[in-house]
């Protein structure tokens, strides 16, 4: 296949930091840290014009970067698939269900460009649980660019400073943007500096190509440098993998050389040719297809991060609801999708399910 | 025949005759208006056997008319003159060659046995499954006669004709023109697969389009493809879709995806929203012939562009053909269903 002639004209990138908090006891916010205040919280939220509050009114102080809070979840097929009951009645469940919310951090951010001719869009979020949070990033990429210039743009995400908050002078590198949002977090959500969490190793990233003229990229026909080119995508180094291109592939359809994502540890780059249609029904599948794939591998891993650090926390221990929430939840995934299915299945979750059982 | 004239009087209209029912004349000669005294003239006539002639030594008479003058007055006279033949039976000669009359059956096989061998080598090479033709004790029986009705009929048709297995321009010319034959009637009885290997016979230098059209467009193009995994007789592991070479194993190709060029050159050709619809239905190809038939158009007036999707793998290393066809006894472990083409 000739990669240089697949034009993309609108891809979606989509980076989570996610963090998990051993001891909530002192948290600064109340509603976080007890089953009823955290119910009360999304039954404030939910009840408010627009469906949103200040951080100000949830907690009685102004947010050193959290502002609005939202539901983290929505009156969509997906959050039914989590919590199968009348979407009014959702913030009742909220603690035992493991609903998040969202909060939206300040200043906003821009993404500093290299010499590139398309426009890189960003939205932030967090995403707060009562044992821990994550910080999104959502890049929509629009204009011609093709898989190279993506691969360029994820080795900027992750190698470059690229993010600058609005007003600041000088653009900062990733990490040390989720480093400060993080401390803000902490501050607002839980016990400011002394919060006892633990950060994942690698940010969650999920790539899919929205829109895009010309060839395909299949994953079953690619040169050496294609591979090389295709792996940058979800492994921004230049250091060459041992393993071979085909352990990087999962088929979505069975031996669909187009539907397919590339999976490097905690990153993943989707192609589903069957919903990549210019029409707006395909796009809006498409769309939603990302985002699922998306909160579904970002709760996963929040859930097994809880239930792996639960014997070492002080507030969510083996035998806490959220944690048996958690256990039941990635034993049986109500959302099927096949990534969030692969990942319940590696060794490693099965393992962590097995001990807690034990 | 060599007519002398022993006297001294010239001899004027000479004609020749026969005169016996068991022979028919095939041509007499003409002899010159006038035979002057003690000349010769020499000439050739050519006679044939009826079939109620009777095989053995037969007495043919030539009668020979002639006027001279005598006495000043012209006179017309004849003369006989009788010849002696052998008839014999066909191959008579022949069946002296071997002990027990061998040699005529033979003979007698003689244009079978190329006919039957041309067409074996025919049928079995357009049916994929080429081996050295042979001939059976099986074929012996029908061999035989079929040897007799063709001599029949070459007897009834050309009864003119004499064979002369002697001659060796004539026993080539027997062997090829049975030979030919034998070729000939197969070609016609397995007309598909000859228009097959001469059309459609893949090539493993086939281009994109070409492969495609091969593919797709072939008498009995079937209308849906899958993907076959295999080894072959070396123990090499192969994957491609599985195709049907003409006269020869399988062959294995790889699948396609077409797409409309991206847009940027005004000018460049490119497919139409309706033009795609009429060939591909959510990405794959509608049914029947006639979306195949638009798609190539589209192809060949670059409108779409075709891109390899899944190539053929050898060993599970990615050739870089469109089709592979020296397989050596594929053997085919596994099939899964595979669209041969999409539009992405």
């Amino acid at each position: 296949m000739a990669l240089a002639d697949t034009v993309l004209t609108e891809t979606i990138i989509d980076i989570s930091d996610l963090h998990t908090v051993l001891d909530t006891a002192g948290a600064s916010c109340g509603p976080f840290v007890s089953d009823q205040s955290y119910c009360d919280l999304h039954q404030r939220i939910s009840a408010a014009p627009g469906r949103h509050i200040g951080y100000v009114d949830a907690c009685g102080v102004e947010g050193t970067v959290l502002d609005q809070l939202r539901p983290g979840y929505a009156d969509e097929k997906f959050w039914h698939y989590i919590l199968n009951d009348s979407f009014a009645r959702y913030p009742t469940h909220a603690w035992r269900q493991i609903l998040p919310l969202v909060a939206f951090p300040r200043p906003r951010i821009e993404v500093v460009k290299r010499n590139w001719t398309f426009e890189i869009k960003p939205k932030t979020s967090v995403l707060l649980y009562p044992f821990g949070w994550s910080t999104r990033i959502s890049l929509r990429i629009v204009g011609r660019h093709s898989l190279a210039d993506l691969a360029d743009v994820v080795d900027h995400l992750f190698n470059g400073q690229c993010i600058k908050p609005l007003g600041a002078t000088t653009p900062l590198r990733l990490v040390e943007y989720f480093g400060r949002v993080a401390d803000g977090v902490r501050t607002d959500a839980f016990v400011g500096a002394h919060t006892n969490d633990v950060a994942e190793q690698m940010p969650l990233m999920v790539i899919t190509v929205l829109a895009k003229y010309g060839p395909s990229a299949s994953a079953m026909n690619l040169t050496s440098d294609e591979q090389r080119t295709m792996l940058r995508l979800v492994r921004p180094t230049n250091r060459v993998s041992s393993k071979p291109f085909a352990d990087h592939i999962r088929y979505l359809l069975p031996n669909d050389p187009f539907q397919y994502a590339l999976v490097h540890e905690g990153s993943y780059f989707m192609w589903v040719q069957s919903l990549l249609n210019p029409e707006k029904r395909y796009r809006q599948l498409l769309r939603c297809h990302h985002n699922n794939t998306f909160e579904s591998l970002e709760r996963a891993k929040h859930l097994k991060a809880l239930i792996a650090n639960s014997e070492d926390s002080p507030s969510f221990g083996t035998e806490d609801v959220l944690v048996q929430s958690a256990v039941t939840e990635l034993r049986k995934p109500k959302y099927k999708g096949k990534l969030v299915l692969d990942f319940v299945q590696t060794q490693e979750v099965k393992d962590l399910l097995t001990e807690v059982a034990g | 025949m060599i007519v002398t004239n022993k006297s001294a009087v010239d001899v004027r209209n000479l004609t020749v005759a026969l005169f016996n029912s068991d022979f028919a004349t095939l041509r007499l000669p003409s002899f010159p208006t006038l035979l002057p005294g003690f000349n010769s003239v020499n000439a050739t006539a050519s006679i044939e056997a009826n079939p109620s002639a009777q095989f053995k030594q037969q007495q043919v008479l030539f009668a020979l008319t002639y006027n001279w003058i005598s006495q000043g007055q012209w006179v017309t006279a004849i003369q006989g003159s009788a010849v002696s033949i052998q008839v014999v039976r066909p191959f008579d000669e022949e069946a002296k060659g071997l002990l027990g009359g061998g040699a005529a059956l033979l003979y007698l096989l003689l244009p079978v046995i190329p006919l039957v061998l041309g067409y074996q080598l025919m049928d079995r090479s357009l049916s994929g499954k080429f081996q050295f033709p042979t001939f059976g004790a099986d074929y012996v029986v029908p061999a035989f006669l079929v040897a007799v009705l063709i001599n029949l009929i070459l007897l009834l048709a050309f009864k003119q004709l004499s064979v002369d297995y002697a001659e060796p321009s004539t026993m080539v010319a027997i062997i090829l023109g049975s030979f030919l034959a034998g070729l000939g009637f197969a070609a016609a009885r397995r007309y598909e697969d000859v228009r097959l290997v001469i059309s459609w016979r893949y090539d493993d230098h086939d281009e994109s389009l070409t492969y495609l059209k091969k593919a797709l467009l072939r008498p009995d193009a079937p209308s849906a493809y899958e993907t076959a995994t295999g080894t072959d007789s070396e123990g090499a592991t192969w994957s491609g879709v599985l195709l049907a070479q003409p006269a020869a194993g399988p062959a294995l190709g790889a699948t396609f995806q077409v797409s409309t060029p991206p847009p940027g050159n005004a000018n460049a050709p490119r497919a139409s929203h309706a033009e795609v619809d009429q060939v591909f239905t959510d990405g794959s190809i509608r049914p029947g012939r006639a979306p195949r038939r638009e798609l190539v158009k589209l192809l060949e007036e670059h409108k779409l562009v075709p891109n390899r999707a899944v190539g053929i793998t050898h060993d599970g290393i990615a050739k870089d053909t469109n089709v592979v066809t020296s397989l050596k006894e594929l053997h085919i472990t596994g099939r899964t269903a595979t669209q041969l083409v999409r539009y992405t």
